[in-house]
């Protein structure tokens, strides 16, 4: 019997690349094209797309549809991503296999993050067609930075706890909570709570890069920078425990 | 080849910390070409055993190793032939599926696949139940899967868990050919099993846990076996002369009317004794040891109060 070495590829794309599709990206996409025809057919009905209240009217629907399908997307892409394999046993019949755990998440991992950074610029290229030209590959850096953001964190949460979807949720809306308070003029906010906002989430340096790119403003590297490097750095944490806690639970 | 030095695990409690200990100091061999078999009670931390060689846990102590690897390093790099208690797989994918996916897991390209497939299929006998979704399937069905995912690829290492837990008495008589198949020199087979008498008509020795700690390793073939001559406890049945009997074995007790539990008595000594009943008018029905070499052992070893039930469901770490 041969046995191939490319086993990790082919499992990803033959089935993990479907089952991103179907079970965790569906949603959003599905959300996201049908809220999109009914404003064209609706909201959009007489407005003619290339004058500049449509060109405006555009990017606007654009922009909030498509922010819609970036966190979510981000959300479903990553939870339960090793939890659901460990809390159920499927585990043991996969890594029972020559395959390497850390590898098999980790690829799973990036192509989640790659898909959805496809989907955003595919379902922008449909509306840019539809309408008028609107900031799709922009919505594309801003889809891969919110990946690495929340991916990064989701990914080791999934690794340290079977709560990891409920966690990441409640992570995300208390960073944007705890910096909006933060970032006001006069923030009543304790000088102790400042520090722990700092190690949040970076929603607020996310929402600041997003909003130059859809300005049309070059990215603001060191905010985006940021960003990559506190997703980055959670996720290479996630992988290494991965590789040595038990994965039995 | 599988080699447990002194391997403890504990596990703590979340909020009290309190110490559970699942295996503690369990010493095991198990060369190339053996079966050896791990007996025990629910709970006596065969599962957890299981784990640790399979590096999907880590030892609080001591050190598991396959063919001198860590076992994670070992089973990422070679695989491990292993048939769960449970087969646990996300249970909307079809049984065809399931096998295509863990097949490619397993390194099986896409030439071979479906010749591989098909023979596991037909070995099991699930080819009926081919587009069923596993939440449609049996427990036996089920097993039955984790068989075939597993005899895909037979690997240098085979681990089975409870492997006739939930199988029909046809198919767990076929288990043994299953086990005869994959003997060979080259290769360690390790079952973990509640049956006693499966252990012991498949397996060259038999690891006997309870709470966690080893109690003894049984050879049930091989120069070491339990010798028949040994002193065992038989049961005798007659049809009539049951006062012959008693007067041949003075210990014998009558555990119902013609059934008499014999003293432990070696073989000359029973083979005297029913020659006396038999001539003093007694009319024998049969004489067989009242429990297997193996099970004396194991209730010697772990207790009566504790003794395995068939098909009774392990605890898992």
């Amino acid at each position: 019997m041969t046995i191939a070495r490319a086993r990790g590829w082919r499992y990803l794309l033959r089935y993990q690349l479907p089952d991103f599709l179907v079970s965790r990206a569906g949603l959003p996409v599905l959300a996201a094209v049908m809220i999109g025809v009914m404003v064209y057919y609706t909201a959009g009905a007489g407005i003619e797309w290339q004058s500049e209240d449509g060109e405006r009217l555009a990017q606007q629907v654009f922009s909030t549809l498509i922010g819609v399908v970036i966190t979510l997307g981000a959300f479903m892409g990553v939870a339960k991503l090793t939890t659901d394999d460990r809390a159920n046993g499927w585990y043991r019949s996969y890594f029972s296999k020559p395959v390497k755990r850390t590898t098999f998440y980790a690829k799973q991992w990036a192509l989640h993050g790659v898909t959805l950074v496809l989907l955003v610029g595919v379902l922008g290229m449909a509306w840019q067609l539809a309408t008028n030209s609107v900031s799709v590959k922009e919505a594309m850096v801003v889809t891969a930075l919110t990946w690495i953001m929340l991916g990064g964190v989701g990914f080791l949460l999934s690794v340290l706890t079977n709560q990891d979807a409920g966690l990441l949720f409640i992570a995300y809306v208390l960073s944007m909570v705890l910096h909006s308070v933060k970032d006001q003029r006069n923030s009543p906010m304790w000088g102790w709570l400042r520090e722990v906002t700092r190690l949040t989430l970076p929603t607020q340096k996310l929402e600041y890069v997003k909003d130059l790119l859809y300005a049309g403003q070059p990215i603001p590297w060191g905010h985006a920078g940021f960003v990559i490097g506190y997703g980055a750095v959670a996720f290479v944490i996630g992988v290494i425990l991965l590789r040595r806690l038990s994965l039995a639970r | 080849m599988i080699a447990l030095r002194e391997v403890s695990k504990t596990y703590r409690t979340l909020w009290t910390r309190r110490e559970v200990r699942a295996v503690e100091q369990v010493s095991l061999d198990v060369a190339p070409g053996e079966v050896v078999g791990i007996a025990g009670p629910n709970g006596a931390g065969k599962s957890t055993l299981i784990s640790i060689l399979l590096g999907f846990l880590r030892p609080t102590a001591g050190v598991a190793t396959i063919g001198g690897l860590p076992p994670q390093e070992w089973v990422e790099a070679r695989g491990v032939t292993y048939v769960p208690e449970l087969m646990a797989l996300p249970r909307t994918w079809r049984v065809g599926e399931a096998l295509r996916r863990l097949a490619v897991l397993d390194g099986v390209t896409d030439e071979a696949m479906q010749g591989d497939v098909d023979r596991v299929i037909a070995r099991t006998e699930i080819g009926d139940h081919r587009r069923k979704r596993l939440k449609e399937l049996s427990k036996g069905n089920s097993q039955r899967l984790g068989l075939a995912q597993a005899l895909v690829t037979p690997r240098e290492v085979v681990v089975f868990d409870e492997p006739t837990h939930g199988l029909d008495p046809v198919w767990t008589a076929r288990f043994r050919d299953v086990v005869a198949d994959l003997r060979a020199p080259t290769r360690a087979i390790l079952i973990a099993s509640h049956n006693l008498d499966e252990l012991e008509r498949v397996c060259d020795r038999v690891a006997i846990i309870d709470r966690g700690r080893l109690q003894r390793v049984v050879e049930v073939r091989g120069a070491g076996a339990l010798a028949d001559a040994a002193a065992r406890v038989y049961r005798l049945r007659v049809a009539a002369g049951g006062a012959a009997v008693a007067s041949a074995f003075p210990g014998a007790r009558e555990s119902e009317p013609g059934v008499f539990d014999l003293p432990a008595l070696d073989l000359p000594a029973v083979n005297a004794g029913v020659a006396a009943a038999i001539a003093g008018g007694a009319l024998v029905t049969s004489l067989a040891p009242r429990e297997s070499a193996l099970e004396a052992e194991f209730h010697a070893a772990v207790g009566l109060a504790s003794a395995p039930t068939s098909g009774a469901s392990g605890g898992r770490p």
